[in-house]
């Protein structure tokens, strides 16, 4: 059975959403911007509290935002 | 680079600057660095105020909320294991240090002779090694896991 990890689609939506910068989505969620970057690198899974700040950003359902795969 | 991790880099250079201070004030200067005494002592006095300043800085700017957020919840998960392994170091340091101080105790008795930890100040010394060493493992940690952007 392969390892699950988180993915993100962070990087998406930040240039769908009028090519949103880091910063801009860090300081909406309330974290710093190298937090976002950790978590748009996919080296930093977030807390459930923060991933609904971050998929509330956006206006999307978590999912959408976070997905769980398997490697 | 954030600011936590600004703070972490200046509390190893201000731990680092003071160990060093505390070193040539309990042991002297080392043999063959005589001549580089004074220098050595005002590049420590320097490292100290830098590092102090930048430590001011950060807090002024924390405490007047500028520049968005000053932590958050992934700095607290890298503060906490800085901690866990500092708390790991220090409790492994002193466990094994009162064994120390144990054995070298029968080992004087039985054979008469002085050993290392029995040397007046001997264990104060290595006590504040190990509260120094501690500190440096606690921002250690930090920056290993700022640099690891994890």
């Amino acid at each position: 059975m392969g390892d699950f990890h988180i993915e993100n689609n962070i990087r998406v939506l930040r240039f769908r959403n009028g090519e949103m910068t880091q910063d801009e989505l860090a300081q909406r969620a309330g974290v710093t911007r190298q937090t976002i970057n950790a978590i748009e690198a996919a080296k930093y899974s977030p807390s459930l509290e923060l991933a609904f700040k971050i998929a509330r950003v956006f206006g999307e359902p978590l999912e959408n935002v976070f997905q769980y795969n398997k490697e | 680079m954030s600011r936590k991790e600004i703070y972490a880099w200046s509390s190893l250079a201000l731990t680092l600057a003071i160990f060093g201070y505390y070193l040539l004030s309990a042991f002297g200067i080392p043999v063959g660095m005589e001549d580089y005494g004074e220098h050595l002592k005002s590049l420590i006095w320097k490292v100290i105020g830098v590092a102090f300043l930048v430590q001011l800085v950060l807090d002024l700017l924390n405490s007047s909320r500028v520049g968005g957020v000053a932590k958050d919840e992934r700095d607290n998960q890298i503060e906490s294991k800085a901690f866990r392994n500092a708390y790991y170091f220090l409790m492994l340091s002193v466990i094994s240090l009162i064994f120390n101080v144990l054995i070298s105790d029968f080992l004087s008795e039985t054979s008469g002779n002085e050993l290392f930890l029995n040397v007046p100040f001997m264990i104060f010394h290595v006590l504040v090694f190990i509260i120094f060493i501690a500190s440096i493992v606690k921002s250690g940690t930090q920056i290993f896991y700022y640099q690891r952007r994890i």
